[in-house]
C-alpha cells in the first residue's frame, strides 16, 4: 500500500513540470476588476499608475488609457513611488502580470494589483459590455452604470437581441483588430 | 522548447467554494467542522496525541511526526496543483498569507521551543485533550492563554509584528523556478527523506 502511494506521488511529481506554467497565485486583494480600474482612470484616482506589460504590437491593438508600457524584463529597473497604486496589465492569461506582481511585492511595493483577465477582459467588460434581453432589474441598473463608463472609453454597450447568447471571448489578435483605435 | 503534456480536460471550476458560490458560508463552516474532526481522527490514529511520540522527533527515536506531516504536505500540494491544472480550483483566488521575515522567525523559534517543552503542538494538544490526556489539556489552556496575552500585548509589539514585510511569497517566486519544477522537487525530497528515515531513526 505504502509503495503504491509513493509510486503515485512520484508519478504526479515527475509529470508536474511538464503540465505547463499556467498557474500563478495572486491574492484576492492583489487584483482589480476592469470596471473598477475604468472608474479609477475616469475619476483620476490619485496615485494610480497602470503598467502595461504586453508586447508593443498588442498594446497598439488595445490601448488602456493612461497605461505606460514597460517590458517585463526591465521592470526591476523602473522606479515607483511607495504611495503609488500599481496596476499590472498582461494579455496572456495573466502569468506575466502575476509574476511581475510577485516580484514587485517581494521588493516591498504594497499596493500592486493585477488587472483581472488582462486586456481581454478590459475589452469584454469595458468596451463591449452586453445585457441579456431578459435580464433582472438589478442587472439592467448595473448595465446602465456600466454603459456610461463604457461610452467614456469609446466602448459600444449593447442589449442582445432575443435568442442571442453573450459573445464568447475569442481571445487573440483577431478580436483585438475589431476594437483597434478605440479607447482614450 | 521543453516537452509539455497534452492539454488536460478542463472540468467545472468549483473551488474555492465560497468565492465561486459552490458552497454558502454555513456550508463552509460545516465543512470546516467535518474536516477538523477528520484531521483530529487522523492525528490520533497516527499516534500524534502522545507527547512522548512527538518529543521522540527531537531525539530521533520516533519520526512519525515527520512522516505524517510531510505526507500531508505532499498530498495537499499535489492535490492543489493538479486540481488547478484540471480547472477545478482557481489558484489565483486561494489566499496566500503574507511573509513578515523577522516576526515569523521569532514566532517560529518560540513555537519550536514550546513544542519541545510541551511535546505537543496546537493540533495535537487538542487531540491529546480529546482523548483525556491531562498534558494535552494543559497545553491547550496555555496556548489559549498565550493567544489572549499576545492579543492584549500587541500595541507595544506592533513595530516588530509589522516589520520586514515581503508580500505573499511562494517558493516558486523565491527560487525563480516554475511551479511544476518545485512540486517535483518537493516530491523527490519527500521520497528520499522517507527512504533515509529508516536509517536515521533509533527506536528507543
Amino acid at each position: 500500500m505504502h509503495r503504491a502511494l509513493a509510486a503515485a506521488a512520484a508519478l504526479a511529481g515527475v509529470l508536474a513540470p511538464f503540465a505547463g506554467a499556467r498557474l500563478a497565485a495572486v491574492s484576492r486583494e492583489g487584483r482589480v476588476a476592469p470596471l473598477e480600474l475604468a472608474e479609477w482612470i475616469r475619476d483620476r484616482k490619485p496615485g494610480v499608475r497602470v503598467i502595461d506589460l504586453r508586447p508593443a504590437v498588442e498594446v497598439d491593438l488595445v490601448r488602456i488609457p493612461r497605461a505606460e508600457r514597460i517590458e517585463g524584463g526591465t521592470l526591476d529597473a523602473a522606479r515607483f513611488r511607495p504611495d503609488e497604486i500599481l496596476v499590472l496589465v498582461s494579455g496572456d492569461g495573466g502569468e506575466v502580470a502575476a509574476s511581475a506582481w510577485a516580484r514587485l511585492r517581494a521588493h516591498g511595493h504594497r499596493e500592486v494589483r493585477v488587472l483581472e483577465g488582462g486586456a481581454d477582459r478590459w475589452v469584454d467588460d469595458v468596451l463591449n459590455p452586453t445585457l441579456a434581453p431578459d435580464a433582472a432589474p438589478e442587472a439592467v441598473a448595473a448595465f446602465r452604470r456600466t454603459s456610461e463608463l463604457s461610452r467614456y472609453f469609446g466602448g459600444v454597450p449593447r442589449v442582445l437581441p432575443p435568442g442571442e447568447a453573450a459573445p464568447r471571448p475569442a481571445g487573440g489578435a483577431a478580436r483585438h483588430v475589431v476594437v483597434r483605435g478605440r479607447g482614450c | 522548447m521543453s516537452p509539455q503534456l497534452p492539454q488536460l480536460p478542463q472540468l467545472a471550476q468549483v473551488a474555492p467554494f465560497v468565492d465561486l458560490g459552490t458552497m454558502g458560508p454555513h456550508g463552509t463552516l460545516w465543512a470546516a467542522v467535518l474536516i477538523g474532526i477528520a484531521f483530529g481522527w487522523a492525528l490520533e490514529r497516527a499516534g500524534l496525541g502522545s507527547a512522548r511520540r512527538l518529543a521522540g522527533q527531537f531525539y530521533l527515536t520516533n519520526l512519525s511526526v515527520f512522516r505524517v506531516m510531510f505526507s500531508a504536505i505532499v498530498t495537499a500540494m499535489l492535490g492543489t496543483y493538479w486540481l488547478a491544472h484540471l480547472g477545478m480550483l482557481d489558484l489565483a483566488r486561494v489566499f496566500v498569507p503574507e511573509t513578515y521575515l523577522v516576526p515569523q522567525v521569532v514566532g517560529g523559534l518560540l513555537f519550536g521551543a514550546g513544542l519541545v517543552v510541551a511535546g505537543l503542538c496546537p493540533g495535537t494538544s487538542c487531540v491529546a485533550a480529546a482523548t483525556g490526556r491531562g498534558d494535552g489539556l494543559s497545553v491547550m489552556l496555555g496556548m489559549l492563554g498565550g493567544v489572549l496575552v499576545s492579543g492584549l500585548g500587541l500595541p507595544p509589539l506592533r513595530a516588530l509584528y509589522e516589520s520586514t514585510p515581503r508580500g505573499a511569497l511562494t517558493i516558486p517566486q523565491v527560487l525563480g523556478l516554475p511551479y511544476g519544477v518545485v512540486v517535483a522537487g518537493v516530491v523527490a525530497l519527500a521520497l528520499v527523506a522517507f527512504r533515509l528515515l529508516d536509517r536515521v531513526e533509533r527506536p528507543g
